[in-house]
């Protein structure tokens, strides 16, 4: 409760916020003769005191009018109930009567001001954080098309999206975590295109988040997550404004956290971990061509180690002859067996990835140096490894990098591990046992209620058109991109 | 959840601790690029294997390391014992599934049937139909001595020997493994296979020397490689060759060279029609052809050019006739026509095969040979030879 | 029946095909050539013919009892104690299908790609991998297999088209060297493997979703006729190249893959074959090994319908290592026996539930 004396008021902050050294508390006059006291309080860390002056001058000059006849009326509670009922001023202004509300919105960083005799007090939004600027997103960088990326100010990014998505059925829901960061989330769809089983799935587990402290949007993944230990990710993230809205029109759900810039579009299928925005900023063919490219390096990244071990250890018959001869020739006199020798250098490709970026960017450059030159040649003529090894390795490792969504890169080459394994042991069949039970996995894997393989395992044939080619805007703007769509129409963007 | 990390946690270490059975590192493995059976002196098989080596190039400062083969002989009871041998000179498991020609000694292919050497090669899952098979005048691995004109190893060269005469020349025919067991297994049982023999006189050092016949299995004689190109027609396999034609007129006191004909496409069709009492064999040639040589003749009129391939016609049916009357003088049924009779009519086929030979050796064969003149080159009809 | 465990018509007859394909496209052509010679492709097509009509069977027994499995048919027609009488050996059957299918996935490998490792090894992870899909239950495998199929068949084609150059019409001929008795044999085998198998689709039925049942005649015998055509595609081709060696093949679609030699570097591709043959005994073992948990489940009403899988892998796991001494013995077992054991111990029983459910309602 506010009480009516500025003392108590006063003594009661100093005594909540006791050591923030970063809150402000300014006591000030008005009124004629500046005979009414009031006090302005806010954390000049999140609060931009600039306005304050301007509030300042209107109080002072309204009170300084006489409101009515000298006698007959009190300045001040003419002031407060012109505040309380919300009369017209420069800034709009809140009243505030709980002292516990009050505490919040000092965090929130806004600024209260208390005046001497009233039980309310006065808000006003002035929170100005220094954040960064819309710049070009780090991890989603376009040849052609939009360069606007998501930043940690989530006003900003909704305004990012609420610009290219000017309808009424946007809709954006606040969900409060708690803890101590009470971070804000909020999560939004677009009402006629949002399936509505899926949205009830999420907004049952969602509510988990209201325990937990939240601090990036991943917090929110492994919440609403439907299997935690899968390698495979169920949710995309995007730094893009137009990937979100792109999202939302085909029904999908986001979720944005107060303070990252990620994100997080759920329910995430497989086939739209290799589709990217700039797919349909190109040419129908091309952008055809680079799938189908894609789903290739999918293949590579996941088998190629796996099958040069089956190949040269179980089943030389398999190989060409030349090719052969050629992979004879490097590899005598390397002392160990293929597989040990994968696994070293695939853990030296590991390596080196981490390293080059945790490398702070003056010694980045050296990495590749060291990386590419002294590691690979000199191993190469150390006899430690085979010239066929290097180059699968590094084929593999740049099939990988080439699908747009990282998550899935990671698990692709956490998986190349056991596939190894399992073809070591027992040659084309472990890798064909490997391969059975990744896809009983995906096939099994559900995300917030959709089956994670379709179009591809539910096998709808309609809706491949966009998964493995990418069919002309005009035919995908006419044909219902998923199945739960079939009642509702598209939005055309 | 528990119990299944602890799962997941055994599975890899059930894994590792199986054992890989089947797994065999590629430097523990030598591929045998050619395989020689001879007969060996107390009357078992005398196995020569030629095994590539691998030229070490990992690692700078590899000198020059010789010949990228070797070979090993071993000298058995029979094929597999011979084979399982191997490691025991080389130190490393032979490897059959690149394995490029299979060379087979006349001792042996006339004492054996030919098959129970090739069991083996057949039956294991390693070995593949598809490498190539000769038969040699002499002992097979002498053939492995020599050093290959531009190939890593002699048997590739031997591999691509065989494809390439096929292919340009006609003189050979393409056999591997797999037709060879198509033709032994075939109602009449007659096999033809590629003859080479050792050329030591000068720097190309393989003849090859047309087609040994076998007949169940056995080799029972040759045929010259101008009798093989006649064989290759009946046989509808002959690609493109030359077909060569004598000049008649004397030029100068001189006989002039042959002539040649290019033959770009030939077809030939056998209709055999059997009864009990008698075969009539009719087979049907047609040819496309351009002139290759003209030293003689005169082909640009219409007379001229009709003349010529009457000419051309007329030796042509000799030549076949030739090599069907020896065909049938020895009772070889190269061309197939018993498989054709068992085909149409596999009842009168068994009453026929006791006594196939005699039937075929009173066989009636017609000809009609048909020969078209596409082109004459860069040149017209006319010799470019002056007089 | 689980509401959300359901599939659409589309899906179940790509499942049947599979069933009918997967092994089949390894083990039937070599031991039908080896019977009929050049008249192989005529057994199949008898054999084809006779299992249309006990798909018909089938098709008339669901659309009669539509959701009820065979179990609760034949509860219905016969009676409990009937029921268990014609389940049980039924039951048998299934054991031995699934245990042959995996020695057949074993025996192939050792003899063709991988001579060593000893077979327990290949029946273990096929059957651990064909246990793992059954709990995951009737729509997963839906899903997946509906992309093997498509996956086994494009390689089946692949290879198939590939060999072009090396077809040999003149091999067919003559079709009928022996007589019709060799062909009469060969059908008799090809009824037993793979079309007199059809019965234990009669548990599975009941998963097809109530919209798309309308198509589901239409649709399996689609697939049925599929199965032949492709059984009959391969098994000319191999003709076609191996003439009179045919015979004596024991795998003939992945001999026929190790002739390919095109363009001088498309050589060698039988380990994709190989693989794919895999795959196809793989989803058969899994059908059935679905079809005899589903029926153990109903006979013993259990609740929870999964209870019995592990332990009926098990039981198959170590029948497989223990059943059969010799080679021979299995081949023999597989083409004399088995079409004998198929018609006693399923399709008499499905034809005596059958006919008395028709009977019965009728009367």
């Amino acid at each position: 409760m506010i009480s009516r004396s500025l003392t108590d008021n006063r003594s009661k902050l100093e005594s909540i916020f006791s050591d923030c050294r970063d809150l402000v508390m300014l006591p000030w006059r008005y009124g004629t003769d500046m005979k009414y006291e009031a006090l302005s309080v806010y954390f000049e860390s999140l609060a931009e005191p600039r306005d304050q002056s301007f509030m300042r001058n209107t109080l002072q000059s309204m009170a300084a009018q006489p409101l009515c006849s000298a006698d007959t009326c009190m300045e001040q509670t003419r002031l407060f109930s012109f505040f309380e009922q919300h009369g017209a001023s420069i800034n709009d202004g809140v009243v505030i009567d709980d002292f516990q509300h009050a505490e919040a919105q000092l965090l929130l960083g806004n600024v209260l001001i208390f005046l001497d005799g009233w039980n309310k007090a006065i808000m006003y939004q002035a929170n100005n954080v220094k954040a960064r600027p819309v710049d070009e997103p780090s991890s989603e960088s376009v040849v052609k098309g939009p360069r606007e990326g998501t930043v940690e100010n989530m006003r900003t990014n909704v305004g990012l999206l609420r610009s290219r998505l000017q309808t009424s059925q946007f809709k954006l829901k606040n969900v409060v975590t708690g803890g101590k960061t009470h971070t804000n989330v909020l999560y939004g769809y677009v009402e006629d295109a949002v399936p509505p089983h899926t949205l009830a799935a999420f907004m049952k587990r969602i509510t988990k988040a209201e325990e937990m402290e939240i601090l990036e949007t991943s917090y929110i993944e492994e919440l609403i997550e439907d299997a935690v230990y899968s390698p495979f990710p169920q949710h995309r993230y995007t730094e893009r404004p137009d990937s979100a809205v792109a999202a939302l029109l085909e029904g999908k759900i986001i979720v944005l956290v107060e303070g990252t810039g990620s994100i997080l579009v759920c329910p995430g299928l497989f086939t739209e971990f290799f589709q990217n925005s700039e797919d349909y900023y190109e040419r129908t063919i091309i952008s055809t061509f680079i799938r189908l490219l894609r789903i290739i390096a999918f293949f590579i990244a996941l088998l190629l180690p796996s099958v040069y071990i089956s190949l040269s250890t179980f089943h030389p018959e398999l190989i060409p002859t030349v090719l052969l001869l050629a992979v004879l020739d490097t590899r005598e006199g390397i002392p160990f067996p293929s597989l040990v020798e994968a696994v070293i250098m695939m853990l030296s490709f590991e390596l080196l990835r981490e390293a080059g970026i945790r490398l702070p960017r003056p010694v980045g450059s050296a990495v590749s140096i060291v990386g590419a030159l002294i590691i690979g040649e000199a191993a190469i003529n150390a006899g430690i490894a085979s010239p066929i090894m290097v180059v699968i390795i590094a084929v593999t490792g740049i099939a990988s990098f080439s699908i747009p969504q990282y998550a899935i890169a990671i698990a692709l080459r956490l998986l190349q591990l056991p596939l190894m394994l399992l073809t070591a042991t027992m040659g084309i069949f472990g890798m064909m046992i490997g391969l059975l039970w990744i896809t009983l996995h995906l096939a099994s894997l559900k995300s917030l209620g959709q089956p994670y393989l379709s179009p591809l395992a539910p096998l709808r044939l309609g809706q491949l058109a966009d998964t493995l080619i990418r069919s002309p805007l005009t035919l995908l703007n006419r044909s219902p991109r998923r199945a739960h769509n079939r009642n509702n129409p598209k939005q055309s963007s | 959840m528990n119990s299944r990390m602890i799962a997941a946690a055994l599975l890899p270490i059930l894994l590792l601790t199986g054992g890989c059975w089947d797994q065999v590192e590629l430097t523990e493995r030598g591929f045998v690029m050619g395989v020689a059976i001879d007969l060996a002196a107390n009357g078992g098989i005398e196995l020569t294997a030629q095994i590539y080596k691998p030229q070490q190039k990992a690692g700078v400062g590899s000198s020059n390391q010789g010949q990228p083969y070797a070979n090993i002989t071993t000298v058995n009871s029979n094929i597999f014992e011979s084979v399982r041998d191997i490691p025991t000179h080389l130190g490393r498991r032979a490897q059959w599934s690149h394995q490029r020609v299979i060379l087979i000694g006349e001792d042996f292919a006339k004492k054996h049937n030919i098959s129970e050497a090739l069991d083996f090669f057949n039956r294991d899952h390693e070995p593949r139909q598809t490498s190539k098979i000769f038969i040699t005048k002499g002992k097979a691995n002498q053939f492995f001595k020599k050093k290959p004109l531009i190939e890593n190893t002699i048997s590739q060269q031997l591999k691509r020997i065989q494809e390439s005469t096929a292919k340009y020349s006609a003189k050979s025919m393409n056999v591997n493994l797999f037709m060879l067991n198509l033709q032994l297994e075939s109602q009449t049982g007659f096999a033809a296979v590629p003859y080479i023999s050792p050329d030591n006189s000068q720097d190309q050092s393989i003849a090859l020397k047309g087609l040994a016949l076998l007949k169940n299995g056995k080799m029972i004689g040759a045929l010259s490689p101008i009798q093989t190109e006649h064989l290759n027609i009946l046989l509808n396999k002959y690609k493109n060759s030359i077909i060569e034609i004598p000049c008649e007129q004397q030029v100068g006191g001189n006989h002039p060279l042959d002539e040649s004909l290019e033959v770009v496409s030939l077809q030939t069709k056998i209709k055999p029609k059997a009864s009990m009492e008698s075969i009539r064999v009719h087979i049907a040639v047609q040819i496309k052809s351009s002139a290759g040589e003209l030293l003689c003749s005169d082909l640009s009129t219409t007379k001229g050019e009709k003349k010529f391939i009457e000419k051309v016609q007329l030796l042509v049916e000799q030549e076949l006739r030739a090599l069907t009357d020896q065909l049938q003088a020895r009772k070889i049924d190269m061309l197939g026509i018993g498989n054709q009779i068992y085909q149409m009519n596999p009842r009168l086929w068994r009453s026929l095969k006791p006594n196939w030979d005699d039937h075929f050796q009173r066989a009636h064969f017609t000809y009609d040979i048909r020969i078209s003149l596409i082109d004459t080159g860069m040149l017209i009809g006319k010799s470019s030879v002056s007089k | 029946m689980n509401q959300q465990d359901l599939i659409t018509s589309g899906q179940m007859a790509f499942l049947f095909f599979s069933f009918m394909t997967g092994s089949s496209i390894v083990n039937v052509p070599g031991p039908v050539i080896g019977f009929a010679h050049n008249g192989a492709w005529i057994s199949l097509i008898i054999s084809n013919l006779i299992g249309l009509l006990l798909l018909t069977c089938l098709l008339m027994l669901h659309k009669k009892h539509a959701g009820l499995t065979l179990v609760e048919c034949s509860r219905k027609a016969v009676g409990s104690f009937v029921t268990v009488l014609l389940t049980v050996p039924f039951i048998f059957y299934l054991f031995l299908m699934v245990t042959w299918i995996v020695i057949g996935v074993g025996g192939f490998m050792n003899s063709s790609m991988m001579r060593e490792t000893p077979s327990y090894i290949f029946h273990f992870f096929i059957l651990v991998t064909a246990a793992w899909t059954v709990r995951a239950g009737m729509e997963v495998m839906a899903r997946m297999f509906v992309l093997y199929t498509i996956i086994v068949l494009f390689f089946v084609f692949i290879v198939l088209a590939l060999l072009f150059t090396n077809y040999n019409p003149d091999f067919l001929l003559p079709i009928l060297p022996d007589g019709i008795k060799p062909v009469m044999l060969g059908s008799y085998f090809t009824f037993g493997f793979p079309f007199a198998e059809i019965v234990v689709f009669s548990m599975l039925l009941p998963y097809v979703n109530k919209e798309s049942s309308s198509k589901l005649p239409k649709y399996m015998v689609t697939a049925l006729i599929f199965n032949g055509f492709v059984l009959i595609m391969t098994t000319l081709c191999t003709l076609m190249t191996y003439g009179p060696l045919a015979t004596k093949l024991r795998y003939p679609l992945f001999a026929i893959s190790r002739l390919i030699d095109f363009a001088d570097f498309m050589q060698r591709i039988e380990s994709v074959v190989g693989i794919s043959l895999i795959a196809g005994s793989y989803m058969k073992a899994t059908i059935a090994l679905f079809a005899l948990n589903l029926m153990m489940s109903r006979l013993f009403k259990t609740q929870d319908e999964r209870v019995f899988i592990y332990p009926i892998t098990l039981i198959c796991f170590c029948l497989s290592i223990v059943m059969f001494d010799s080679q021979a013995e299995f081949d023999e077992k597989v083409s004399l026996v088995w079409p004998l054991l198929n018609l006693t111990l399923a399709v008499i029983p499905f034809l005596i539930i059958a006919s008395v459910s028709f009977i019965k309602k009728e009367g």
